[in-house]
């Protein structure tokens, strides 16, 4: 016999099976679809040419929220500055990447807590007063006790 | 008033305005009108061909002999010449890509990552966010009302966290449900950057993703950047079928229509919009179900340019049963068309924007001819082969429309650097996948116009990368 009848009376079978799957299976989504549909919600296709703004979404989450208008809840407060666009002019190469280690959720638990700690002990830098503090046995002092002391710069 | 106002102006009346929608059911019943008279002198002609022809030299066998022949040639030629202009376009995009770079421009980025009970997925999706080789940007998490373990997950993750160069900003709203379209806008509306990168909860993306989609902002005139989409969850048949369908059907083109800056849909896992050009579009809408095909057609709409960006990747997971691949294809469909009819009066009058007057004619040859004719050819050919033998007709469409396949899977997959192993399943392609997409797609097309209702269908996700990690 030759090759292509054979390929051919494969490729009809195919053809056919294909048909028959199809159409099954749309049929058998359809009837699972509608008994799965138990609750009407509302649907999106209801709300025919709807423009959405952002005016509108916040009127709707501070209505459902009872909140006076203008003002959006977020789940928890927000920094609001924005770090300004950096728009560098003449940069060949991205910065150099930092050593992370991805961890799951206790990382970021500890690093919230990190950032509740104030700004001066993350970061590690002093301010002013701690800057120019004596260290004697009674522990720090602060300087301007000990003016005279301290042998502060003077110009001749 | 200028040019684009005017564009906008027509769209946002053709988006917004009742009066369409009470039109709509005067237009359904024209168009039924002139479908039946149509239909009856089709069947009338059907009939004269039927009693006539044994007064001429044909018989009925010779008949269908040689319309077999003629629409295997015409069907032949429409795929060929569709496959030659992607295939042209998306080589002259190619060339003119490799040589343009963009350097010294790092804008601040607002990711907005909508989540509807994504809980198995969502801390993956934010970890790689968190990896992007990009330092200026802030993730915002929108929960649309999820009922799962979602917000508890997207809780976690709020604060400020490691990034690859420096803390990243890490924000949730939590609104009631109210669709994807809603909690986008929310995010947006939310964000104060110039650009936003809109994705899926679902979703995964490509380290570089940031640093190659943003620099084609550098350009005032681009308005959005559409990223690739690429199959996850792989080495599984279906799985690996539409791998191939994303890399061979939509990304080629995807990269032909980028060379003529018309992207015609930015896809849902990635797209990265100038917010000036979602304003001037009037933000996502919730009237169709293609919210991201909508979306894309306003932006062009408006005057701006939309161009592809092969390596900005986002890892989605495919369905991996039948039924989940019909439901999704079924609202694809569904939406497309929605979005076409929106746009309708763009369809037909081509001095208001040439460009998308085009692109819609793309999407609706896409959506409703090609589905409809691949059918009857299907049907024709089966047809022929039982009731006069002609079987091997069968077998020369198929091993032409294979080898057509075939060479535009291998120039795609060596294009995009993918497996090759995905190739040999062009032999295939057409034969399954295409052919049970495009009976889905028909009777989408079918309830679409007997306006069935429809509801937002939720694709279960098993959350891979997760899965890989243990």
């Amino acid at each position: 016999m030759e090759l292509i009848p054979i390929l051919a009376t494969i490729i009809l079978v195919s053809t056919i099976s294909t048909f028959i799957l199809a159409i099954g299976a749309y049929i058998l989504y359809k009837v699972r679809e509608r008994r799965g549909r138990q609750v009407e919600i509302p649907q999106p296709d209801k709300i025919q040419a709807e423009l959405l703004t952002p005016e509108a979404q916040e009127r709707q989450l501070t209505q459902e929220a009872g909140i006076p208008a203008g003002q959006i809840v977020f789940e928890q407060p927000m920094a609001h500055e924005h770090p300004e666009p950096i728009f560098v002019q003449h940069r060949s190469t991205m910065p150099q990447p930092v050593q992370t280690r991805f961890a799951p959720s206790q990382q970021f638990v500890a690093q919230r807590q990190e950032q509740q700690q104030p700004q001066q002990q993350r970061t590690g830098t002093k301010t002013s007063e701690q800057k120019f503090m004596k260290i004697t046995s009674e522990g720090y002092v602060p300087l301007k006790d000990n003016k005279k002391d301290a042998g502060a710069l003077k110009w001749r | 008033m200028t040019k684009k106002e005017r564009i906008r102006k027509t769209l946002l009346t053709l988006a917004n305005t009742q009066a369409g929608h009470v039109d709509y059911d005067e237009k359904k019943k024209r168009i039924i009108k002139r479908m039946t008279s149509s239909g009856i002198t089709s069947l009338l002609m059907i009939l004269i061909i039927f009693f006539s022809l044994p007064y001429t030299m044909f018989d009925m066998g010779s008949l269908f002999e040689y319309s077999t022949l003629v629409s295997l040639f015409l069907f032949l030629i429409v795929l060929l010449f569709r496959y030659f202009i992607l295939l042209v376009l998306a080589y002259l995009y190619l060339n003119e890509y490799t040589f343009k770079s963009t350097e010294g421009f790092y804008p601040y980025v607002s990711i907005i990552v909508p989540v509807y009970n994504e809980g198995k997925v969502l801390a993956d999706s934010i970890f790689s966010l968190l990896r992007l080789d990009y330092s200026n940007y802030e993730i915002i998490i929108v929960n649309d009302g999820s009922t799962d373990d979602t917000f508890e997950v997207g809780k976690e993750l709020v604060g400020y966290q490691k990034g690859k160069y420096k803390d990243i900003k890490v924000s949730m709203i939590n609104k009631p449900n109210g669709g994807k379209a809603k909690a986008l806008n929310a995010g947006i509306s939310y964000s104060n950057s110039d650009l936003v990168l809109c994705m899926d909860g679902d979703s995964t993306l490509s380290e570089e993703t940031l640093k190659v989609a943003v620099r084609h902002f550098a350009d005032p005139a681009i308005g959005a950047v559409a990223g690739n989409v690429k199959v996850l969850n792989r080495k599984k048949l279906f799985t690996d079928l539409q791998a191939l369908e994303y890399i061979e059907g939509l990304n080629m083109a995807r990269a032909a229509q980028s060379f003529t800056r018309l992207v015609n849909i930015i896809p849902g896992p990635i797209g990265i919009f100038r917010k000036k050009a979602i304003e001037d579009a009037g933000y996502y809408s919730s009237d169709t179900f293609a919210e991201d095909a909508d979306l894309t057609l306003k932006v062009l709409a408006s005057g701006w340019k939309i161009y592809y960006e092969p390596l900005a990747i986002s890892y989605t997971e495919a369905p991996v049963k039948l039924q989940q691949l019909l439901k999704q294809r079924y609202r694809w469909t569904r939406g497309i068309l929605q979005a076409i009819r929106k746009h309708s009066k763009l369809l037909v009058n081509p001095s208001i924007n040439f460009g998308v007057t085009v692109i819609l004619w793309m999407m609706f040859y896409e959506a409703f001819i090609w589905p409809i004719m691949d059918i009857f050819a299907n049907l024709f050919f089966i047809f022929v082969a039982l009731i006069y033998g002609f079987s091997s007709l069968i077998f020369f469409w198929w091993a032409g429309l294979a080898l057509l396949d075939m060479t535009t899977a291998l120039y795609c997959v060596a294009v995009e650097k993918e497996e090759m192993c995905l190739v040999p399943y062009a032999l295939i392609y057409r034969l399954f996948f295409i052919l049970t997409i495009d009976v889905c797609k028909t009777m989408s097309l079918i309830e679409e116009f007997l306006g069935f209702e429809m509801s937002w269908g939720k694709l279960e996700r098993i959350g891979l990368a997760q899965t890989a990690k243990k």
